[in-house]
Protein backbone atom coordinates (compact mmCIF):
# COMPACT_ATOMS: atom_id res chain seq x y z
CA UNK A 1 0.00 0.00 0.00
CA UNK A 2 1.29 3.63 -0.78
CA UNK A 3 2.42 5.83 1.96
CA UNK A 4 4.23 8.88 2.35
CA UNK A 5 6.80 10.14 5.06
CA UNK A 6 7.17 13.63 6.11
CA UNK A 7 10.50 13.20 7.40
CA UNK A 8 11.67 15.90 10.24
CA UNK A 9 14.66 16.39 12.42
CA UNK A 10 13.58 15.45 15.72
CA UNK A 11 10.84 13.67 17.50
CA UNK A 12 9.58 16.91 19.00
CA UNK A 13 8.96 18.42 15.37
CA UNK A 14 7.10 14.77 14.50
CA UNK A 15 5.05 15.04 17.59
CA UNK A 16 3.89 18.05 16.37
CA UNK A 17 2.76 17.90 13.18
CA UNK A 18 1.26 14.34 13.93
CA UNK A 19 -1.10 16.29 16.49
CA UNK A 20 -1.65 19.66 14.03
CA UNK A 21 -2.29 16.81 11.40
CA UNK A 22 -4.91 14.48 14.03
CA UNK A 23 -6.56 18.49 15.19
CA UNK A 24 -7.47 18.12 10.82
CA UNK A 25 -9.06 15.22 11.16
CA UNK A 26 -5.69 13.59 9.08
CA UNK A 27 -4.59 10.18 10.69
CA UNK A 28 -1.04 9.73 10.85
CA UNK A 29 2.00 7.93 12.27
CA UNK A 30 5.56 8.89 14.14
CA UNK A 31 7.91 6.55 12.84
CA UNK A 32 11.58 6.66 12.32
CA UNK A 33 12.98 6.94 8.77
CA UNK A 34 14.79 3.82 7.31
CA UNK A 35 18.42 4.20 7.62
CA UNK A 36 19.08 4.29 4.15
CA UNK A 37 17.04 7.41 3.99
CA UNK A 38 18.00 9.21 7.51
CA UNK A 39 21.03 10.94 6.26
CA UNK A 40 22.58 12.44 9.30
CA UNK A 41 21.78 9.43 10.93
CA UNK A 42 18.11 8.28 12.80
CA UNK A 43 15.84 10.47 12.75
CA UNK A 44 12.12 10.50 12.64
CA UNK A 45 8.70 11.32 10.32
CA UNK A 46 5.38 11.28 10.27
CA UNK A 47 3.49 8.74 7.81
CA UNK A 48 0.51 9.32 5.97
CA UNK A 49 -1.75 7.10 3.93
CA UNK A 50 -1.44 8.03 -0.13
CA UNK A 51 -5.13 9.20 0.15
CA UNK A 52 -4.69 11.82 2.98
CA UNK A 53 -1.14 13.23 1.35
CA UNK A 54 -2.18 16.06 -0.31
CA UNK A 55 -4.52 16.99 2.21
CA UNK A 56 -2.05 16.43 4.65
CA UNK A 57 0.85 18.72 2.98
CA UNK A 58 -1.97 21.42 2.09
CA UNK A 59 -2.20 21.89 6.14
CA UNK A 60 1.56 21.56 7.11
CA UNK A 61 2.13 24.28 4.40
CA UNK A 62 -0.98 26.43 5.85
CA UNK A 63 0.77 25.99 9.43
CA UNK A 64 4.52 26.46 8.04
CA UNK A 65 5.52 23.27 8.87
CA UNK A 66 7.12 21.83 5.94
CA UNK A 67 8.71 18.53 6.55
CA UNK A 68 12.95 18.48 5.57
CA UNK A 69 12.04 15.94 3.08
CA UNK A 70 8.92 13.77 1.96
CA UNK A 71 9.43 9.92 0.97
CA UNK A 72 7.22 7.93 -0.95
CA UNK A 73 6.63 4.12 -0.64
CA UNK A 74 4.97 1.83 -3.22
CA UNK A 75 5.78 -1.59 -3.82
CA UNK A 76 9.05 -1.16 -4.98
CA UNK A 77 10.21 0.75 -1.76
CA UNK A 78 10.97 4.35 -1.00
CA UNK A 79 11.67 6.76 -3.08
CA UNK A 80 12.36 10.63 -2.52
CA UNK A 81 9.69 12.57 -3.86
CA UNK A 82 9.74 16.83 -4.35
CA UNK A 83 7.45 18.09 -1.23
CA UNK B 1 4.71 16.86 60.23
CA UNK B 2 3.00 20.27 59.34
CA UNK B 3 4.99 21.04 55.78
CA UNK B 4 5.71 24.46 55.55
CA UNK B 5 9.58 24.40 53.00
CA UNK B 6 7.91 24.41 49.96
CA UNK B 7 10.35 27.47 48.87
CA UNK B 8 12.80 24.33 49.07
CA UNK B 9 10.06 21.34 47.12
CA UNK B 10 6.59 21.59 47.46
CA UNK B 11 5.96 17.56 49.77
CA UNK B 12 2.13 17.20 48.75
CA UNK B 13 1.71 16.87 45.06
CA UNK B 14 -2.01 16.14 43.26
CA UNK B 15 -2.50 12.34 43.47
CA UNK B 16 -2.43 12.51 39.61
CA UNK B 17 1.15 13.02 39.85
CA UNK B 18 2.08 10.50 41.49
CA UNK B 19 0.03 8.09 39.52
CA UNK B 20 1.49 9.25 36.21
CA UNK B 21 4.71 8.46 37.94
CA UNK B 22 3.67 5.07 38.50
CA UNK B 23 2.40 4.65 35.18
CA UNK B 24 5.97 5.98 33.29
CA UNK B 25 7.70 3.91 35.50
CA UNK B 26 5.56 0.52 34.10
CA UNK B 27 5.14 1.64 30.23
CA UNK B 28 7.48 4.46 28.99
CA UNK B 29 11.56 3.74 27.79
CA UNK B 30 13.16 6.47 26.06
CA UNK B 31 11.54 9.11 23.92
CA UNK B 32 13.54 8.94 20.58
CA UNK B 33 14.81 5.70 20.88
CA UNK B 34 12.68 3.25 19.22
CA UNK B 35 9.22 2.48 17.52
CA UNK B 36 7.75 0.35 20.13
CA UNK B 37 4.91 1.42 22.06
CA UNK B 38 7.26 1.80 25.41
CA UNK B 39 8.75 5.11 23.15
CA UNK B 40 6.03 5.89 21.61
CA UNK B 41 4.48 6.98 24.92
CA UNK B 42 7.44 8.70 26.35
CA UNK B 43 7.48 10.98 23.55
CA UNK B 44 3.83 11.45 23.62
CA UNK B 45 4.06 12.20 27.36
CA UNK B 46 7.63 14.47 26.47
CA UNK B 47 5.62 16.09 23.79
CA UNK B 48 2.51 17.02 26.00
CA UNK B 49 4.25 18.05 29.25
CA UNK B 50 6.57 20.94 26.62
CA UNK B 51 3.12 22.21 24.96
CA UNK B 52 1.49 22.38 28.44
CA UNK B 53 4.60 24.43 29.80
CA UNK B 54 4.62 26.45 26.43
CA UNK B 55 1.13 27.44 27.30
CA UNK B 56 1.73 28.19 31.27
CA UNK B 57 4.50 30.20 30.11
CA UNK B 58 3.85 31.66 26.73
CA UNK B 59 6.40 30.07 24.94
CA UNK B 60 5.26 30.23 20.79
CA UNK B 61 7.57 27.07 19.58
CA UNK B 62 7.08 24.25 22.50
CA UNK B 63 10.80 23.22 20.94
CA UNK B 64 12.42 25.95 22.65
CA UNK B 65 10.84 24.24 26.51
CA UNK B 66 13.96 22.03 27.47
CA UNK B 67 14.54 19.45 30.49
CA UNK B 68 16.54 19.99 33.10
CA UNK B 69 16.86 18.32 36.04
CA UNK B 70 16.24 21.16 37.87
CA UNK B 71 16.47 25.20 38.12
CA UNK B 72 20.36 24.74 38.88
CA UNK B 73 20.76 22.63 35.45
CA UNK B 74 18.56 25.42 33.33
CA UNK B 75 20.67 27.95 35.01
CA UNK B 76 24.41 26.47 34.07
CA UNK B 77 23.39 26.13 30.51
CA UNK B 78 22.08 29.95 30.43
CA UNK B 79 25.43 31.06 31.78
CA UNK B 80 27.81 28.67 30.26
CA UNK B 81 26.06 30.26 26.71
CA UNK B 82 25.88 34.08 27.85
CA UNK B 83 28.70 34.74 30.21
CA UNK B 84 32.79 34.48 28.82
CA UNK B 85 35.66 35.26 30.66
CA UNK B 86 35.77 39.15 30.79
CA UNK B 87 31.86 39.40 31.15
CA UNK B 88 30.42 42.02 32.32
CA UNK B 89 27.53 40.53 34.55
CA UNK B 90 24.67 42.49 36.41
CA UNK B 91 22.82 40.28 39.10
CA UNK B 92 20.63 41.12 42.07
CA UNK B 93 21.45 41.32 45.60
CA UNK B 94 19.48 38.43 45.96
CA UNK B 95 20.90 35.82 43.80
CA UNK B 96 20.87 32.34 44.76
CA UNK B 97 24.55 30.01 44.76
CA UNK B 98 22.59 28.61 41.19
CA UNK B 99 24.09 31.52 39.70
CA UNK B 100 26.58 33.24 41.70
CA UNK B 101 28.68 29.91 41.93
CA UNK B 102 28.70 29.19 38.49
CA UNK B 103 29.35 33.34 37.64
CA UNK B 104 32.32 32.55 39.78
CA UNK B 105 33.67 29.96 38.17
CA UNK B 106 34.01 31.40 35.22
CA UNK B 107 37.89 33.67 35.36
CA UNK B 108 37.97 37.55 35.74
CA UNK B 109 33.88 37.94 35.46
CA UNK B 110 33.16 41.54 36.57
CA UNK B 111 29.83 41.11 38.92
CA UNK B 112 27.91 44.32 39.47
CA UNK B 113 25.61 43.57 42.28
CA UNK B 114 22.59 45.43 42.83
CA UNK B 115 22.20 45.64 46.37
CA UNK B 116 19.05 47.43 46.49
CA UNK B 117 17.01 47.39 49.92
CA UNK B 118 13.99 45.05 50.72
CA UNK B 119 10.88 45.43 49.13
CA UNK B 120 11.94 48.55 47.26
CA UNK B 121 11.66 47.11 43.35
CA UNK B 122 11.45 51.01 42.20
CA UNK B 123 14.89 51.55 43.30
CA UNK B 124 16.25 47.97 41.88
CA UNK B 125 14.71 49.72 38.47
CA UNK B 126 16.89 52.82 39.24
CA UNK B 127 20.00 50.81 40.06
CA UNK B 128 20.09 48.57 36.75
CA UNK B 129 19.41 51.86 34.87
CA UNK B 130 22.81 53.15 36.18
CA UNK B 131 24.53 50.07 35.69
CA UNK B 132 23.53 48.87 32.32
CA UNK B 133 24.79 52.60 31.65
CA UNK B 134 28.02 51.86 32.86
CA UNK B 135 27.98 48.92 30.05
CA UNK B 136 27.02 45.53 30.90
CA UNK B 137 26.80 42.08 29.04
CA UNK B 138 24.02 40.11 30.76
CA UNK B 139 21.92 40.84 33.32
CA UNK B 140 20.36 37.96 35.54
CA UNK B 141 17.76 38.44 38.39
CA UNK B 142 15.65 36.08 40.12
CA UNK B 143 12.06 37.14 40.15
CA UNK B 144 11.14 36.08 43.99
CA UNK B 145 13.95 36.08 46.73
CA UNK B 146 14.26 31.96 48.12
CA UNK B 147 15.00 33.70 51.38
CA UNK B 148 12.46 36.75 51.41
CA UNK B 149 9.90 36.35 49.13
CA UNK B 150 10.60 39.24 47.86
CA UNK B 151 9.34 39.98 43.82
CA UNK B 152 11.75 41.85 41.81
CA UNK B 153 10.40 44.47 39.04
CA UNK B 154 11.43 41.96 36.25
CA UNK B 155 8.99 43.39 33.92
CA UNK B 156 10.64 46.88 33.89
CA UNK B 157 13.96 44.90 33.98
CA UNK B 158 13.30 43.16 31.10
CA UNK B 159 12.26 46.36 29.12
CA UNK B 160 15.57 48.19 30.26
CA UNK B 161 17.85 45.00 28.96
CA UNK B 162 16.03 45.15 25.74
CA UNK B 163 16.14 48.52 24.99
CA UNK B 164 19.92 48.18 25.89
CA UNK B 165 20.63 44.88 23.87
CA UNK B 166 21.48 43.07 26.85
CA UNK B 167 20.27 39.73 27.31
CA UNK B 168 18.14 39.27 30.55
CA UNK B 169 18.02 35.54 32.21
CA UNK B 170 15.38 35.12 34.53
CA UNK B 171 15.73 32.39 37.23
CA UNK B 172 12.18 31.75 38.33
CA UNK B 173 12.84 29.25 40.72
CA UNK B 174 10.45 30.94 43.48
CA UNK B 175 7.74 32.26 40.80
CA UNK B 176 6.48 29.86 38.56
CA UNK B 177 3.26 28.19 39.29
CA UNK B 178 2.96 31.21 41.88
CA UNK B 179 2.96 34.37 39.92
CA UNK B 180 2.63 35.11 35.96
CA UNK B 181 5.63 33.81 34.24
CA UNK B 182 5.66 34.72 30.60
CA UNK B 183 7.94 33.93 28.00
CA UNK B 184 6.53 36.68 25.30
CA UNK B 185 6.11 39.38 28.03
CA UNK B 186 9.23 39.38 29.37
CA UNK B 187 11.25 38.56 26.00
CA UNK B 188 14.36 37.22 28.38
CA UNK B 189 17.28 35.14 26.63
CA UNK B 190 16.37 32.58 29.10
CA UNK B 191 13.98 31.52 31.59
CA UNK B 192 14.99 28.72 34.32
CA UNK B 193 12.69 26.83 36.28
CA UNK B 194 12.85 24.07 38.58
CA UNK B 195 9.39 21.08 38.38
CA UNK B 196 9.41 20.60 41.79
CA UNK B 197 8.76 23.17 43.89
CA UNK B 198 5.75 25.74 42.43
CA UNK B 199 4.81 23.83 39.44
CA UNK B 200 4.14 20.75 42.17
CA UNK B 201 6.15 17.85 40.09
CA UNK B 202 8.74 15.77 41.28
CA UNK B 203 12.43 16.34 42.44
CA UNK B 204 14.82 15.83 39.20
CA UNK B 205 12.89 17.67 36.77
CA UNK B 206 13.22 21.54 35.54
CA UNK B 207 12.38 24.02 32.64
CA UNK B 208 14.39 26.17 30.76
CA UNK B 209 12.76 28.60 27.94
CA UNK B 210 14.62 29.19 25.29
CA UNK B 211 15.03 32.50 23.47
CA UNK B 212 18.46 32.93 22.51
CA UNK B 213 21.10 30.80 20.76
CA UNK B 214 22.54 28.35 23.29
CA UNK B 215 25.49 26.36 23.92
CA UNK B 216 24.92 22.97 25.28
CA UNK B 217 26.58 21.98 28.83
CA UNK B 218 25.75 18.09 27.56
CA UNK B 219 27.04 16.27 25.03
CA UNK B 220 26.05 12.81 23.86
CA UNK B 221 23.31 10.53 22.45
CA UNK B 222 20.12 12.42 21.37
CA UNK B 223 18.51 10.09 19.23
CA UNK B 224 18.36 11.94 16.50
CA UNK B 225 20.88 13.13 13.55
CA UNK B 226 23.47 10.15 15.16
CA UNK B 227 26.19 10.01 11.97
CA UNK B 228 26.89 13.98 13.13
CA UNK B 229 29.37 14.02 16.19
CA UNK B 230 28.12 17.62 16.69
CA UNK B 231 25.26 18.04 18.79
CA UNK B 232 21.97 18.63 16.54
CA UNK B 233 21.75 22.61 16.13
CA UNK B 234 17.68 22.27 16.85
CA UNK B 235 16.39 22.21 20.13
CA UNK B 236 15.39 20.46 22.27
CA UNK B 237 18.03 17.96 21.17
CA UNK B 238 20.64 20.46 21.71
CA UNK B 239 20.22 20.48 25.06
CA UNK B 240 18.71 16.99 26.10
CA UNK B 241 21.68 14.75 25.53
CA UNK B 242 20.89 11.06 27.79
CA UNK B 243 17.98 9.04 28.75
CA UNK B 244 14.82 11.57 29.74
CA UNK B 245 13.62 11.07 33.39
CA UNK B 246 9.91 9.60 32.38
CA UNK B 247 8.69 9.80 35.73
CA UNK B 248 9.60 12.89 36.53
CA UNK B 249 8.51 14.57 33.16
CA UNK B 250 5.19 12.40 33.30
CA UNK B 251 5.01 13.83 36.83
CA UNK B 252 5.71 17.66 36.01
CA UNK B 253 2.90 17.35 33.01
CA UNK B 254 0.29 17.03 36.24
CA UNK B 255 1.79 18.94 38.18
CA UNK B 256 1.80 21.70 35.43
CA UNK B 257 -1.95 20.75 34.74
CA UNK B 258 -2.75 20.89 38.53
CA UNK B 259 -1.58 24.27 38.42
CA UNK B 260 -3.26 25.43 35.24
CA UNK B 261 -6.63 23.75 36.92
CA UNK B 262 -6.44 25.73 40.03
CA UNK B 263 -4.87 28.93 38.58
CA UNK B 264 -1.89 30.66 39.42
CA UNK B 265 -3.51 33.77 40.70
CA UNK B 266 -5.47 31.61 43.12
CA UNK B 267 -2.58 29.64 44.37
CA UNK B 268 -1.13 33.02 45.02
CA UNK B 269 -3.79 34.45 46.72
CA UNK B 270 -4.03 31.21 48.76
CA UNK B 271 -0.28 31.22 49.44
CA UNK B 272 -0.15 35.10 50.52
CA UNK B 273 -3.25 34.53 52.96
CA UNK B 274 -1.84 32.15 55.27
CA UNK B 275 1.73 34.01 55.15
CA UNK B 276 -0.39 37.03 56.13
CA UNK B 277 -2.48 35.07 58.87
CA UNK B 278 1.21 34.39 60.29
CA UNK B 279 2.01 37.58 60.20
CA UNK B 280 -1.05 38.51 62.18
CA UNK B 281 -0.06 35.82 64.75
CA UNK B 282 3.24 36.73 65.00
CA UNK B 283 4.19 40.17 65.05
CA UNK B 284 3.28 40.99 68.47
CA UNK B 285 5.52 38.30 69.84
CA UNK B 286 8.52 39.78 71.63
CA UNK B 287 11.66 38.56 70.23
CA UNK B 288 10.78 37.80 66.57
CA UNK B 289 11.66 39.41 63.99
CA UNK B 290 9.33 39.41 61.17
CA UNK B 291 10.54 40.53 57.41
CA UNK B 292 7.22 41.20 54.92
CA UNK B 293 5.95 43.87 53.17
CA UNK B 294 3.14 45.58 54.20
CA UNK B 295 0.21 44.81 52.15
CA UNK B 296 2.13 41.73 50.37
CA UNK B 297 2.08 43.87 47.71
CA UNK B 298 6.05 43.07 46.44
CA UNK B 299 5.74 39.70 48.72
CA UNK B 300 4.70 36.48 47.46
CA UNK B 301 3.86 33.85 50.53
CA UNK B 302 7.25 33.05 51.46
CA UNK B 303 8.25 34.65 54.92
CA UNK B 304 11.52 34.90 56.68
CA UNK B 305 11.61 35.72 60.27
CA UNK B 306 14.33 35.73 63.07
CA UNK B 307 14.16 34.76 67.20
CA UNK B 308 16.64 36.97 68.87
CA UNK B 309 18.98 35.46 71.50
CA UNK B 310 18.53 32.14 69.48
CA UNK B 311 20.06 30.19 66.66
CA UNK B 312 18.10 30.22 63.44
CA UNK B 313 19.46 26.78 63.31
CA UNK B 314 18.21 25.50 66.80
CA UNK B 315 15.24 26.91 66.30
CA UNK B 316 14.43 25.21 62.85
CA UNK B 317 15.97 21.94 64.94
CA UNK B 318 13.49 22.63 68.03
CA UNK B 319 10.50 23.23 65.08
CA UNK B 320 11.17 19.55 63.40
CA UNK B 321 11.52 18.13 66.99
CA UNK B 322 7.42 19.47 67.35
CA UNK B 323 6.68 18.32 63.87
CA UNK B 324 6.41 21.52 61.96
CA UNK B 325 8.78 21.85 58.63
CA UNK B 326 10.71 25.12 58.25
CA UNK B 327 14.10 25.86 56.24
CA UNK B 328 17.04 27.52 58.39
CA UNK B 329 20.20 29.26 57.55
CA UNK B 330 21.53 30.80 54.64
CA UNK B 331 19.17 29.08 52.13
CA UNK B 332 21.78 28.56 49.86
CA UNK B 333 21.64 32.61 49.01
CA UNK B 334 24.17 34.31 51.21
CA UNK B 335 24.24 37.18 49.18
CA UNK B 336 20.81 37.54 49.59
CA UNK B 337 21.55 37.60 53.43
CA UNK B 338 24.56 40.58 52.88
CA UNK B 339 21.67 42.65 51.16
CA UNK B 340 20.00 42.41 54.18
CA UNK B 341 21.73 42.51 56.97
CA UNK B 342 21.43 38.76 58.03
CA UNK B 343 24.51 37.17 56.96
CA UNK B 344 25.78 36.45 60.51
CA UNK B 345 22.59 35.05 61.82
CA UNK B 346 20.85 33.40 59.07
CA UNK B 347 16.80 33.02 58.97
CA UNK B 348 14.03 30.86 59.46
CA UNK B 349 11.87 30.49 56.38
CA UNK B 350 8.08 29.87 56.40
CA UNK B 351 7.03 28.77 53.13
CA UNK B 352 3.24 27.43 52.48
CA UNK B 353 1.93 25.61 49.24
CA UNK B 354 -1.55 25.32 47.94
CA UNK B 355 -2.01 22.23 50.17
CA UNK B 356 -1.73 24.22 53.46
CA UNK B 357 -4.68 25.14 55.57
CA UNK B 358 -5.42 28.12 57.99
CA UNK B 359 -5.56 25.41 60.99
CA UNK B 360 -2.01 24.24 60.15
CA UNK B 361 -0.61 28.17 60.19
CA UNK B 362 -2.46 28.30 63.58
CA UNK B 363 -1.07 25.15 64.50
CA UNK B 364 2.28 26.25 63.64
CA UNK B 365 2.31 29.94 65.29
CA UNK B 366 1.41 28.16 68.37
CA UNK B 367 3.76 25.76 68.61
CA UNK B 368 6.05 28.62 67.63
CA UNK B 369 5.44 30.25 70.55
CA UNK B 370 5.31 27.36 72.92
CA UNK B 371 8.78 26.27 72.25
CA UNK B 372 10.27 30.03 72.15
CA UNK B 373 9.12 29.84 76.08
CA UNK B 374 10.68 26.56 76.59
CA UNK B 375 14.23 27.94 75.35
Amino acid sequence: MVHYLFVVRSATQAQRIARMLSSSGIRSIVQRVPVEFARQGCTYAVRVEAADNEAAQQRLQQAHLMPERILRHDNIGYSEVAP
Amino acid sequence: MIYFDSGATTLEKPATVRWAMARAVNTMSSPGRGSHQATRLAEETDYACRTAAARLFGVEDESNVIFTSNATHGLNIAIHTLVQPGSRVVISGYEHNAVTRPLHAIPNVTLTVLDTPLFQPERMVEELKEALGHGADVVICNHVSNVFGCIQPVEEMAVLCRNAGVPFLLDASQSAGILPVRMDVLQAAFIAMPGHKGLYGPQGTGLLLCNHEVLPLLYGGTGSLSKLQTMPDMLPDRLESGTHNMPGIAGLLEGIRYVQRTGVEKIAAHERRLTAQAVELLRNTEGIRLFWCDGFRHQTGVLSFIVEGIDCEEMGEAMASRGIALRAGLHCAPLAHRTVGTLKTGTIRFSPSAFNTPAQVMQFAQILQSTLCKM
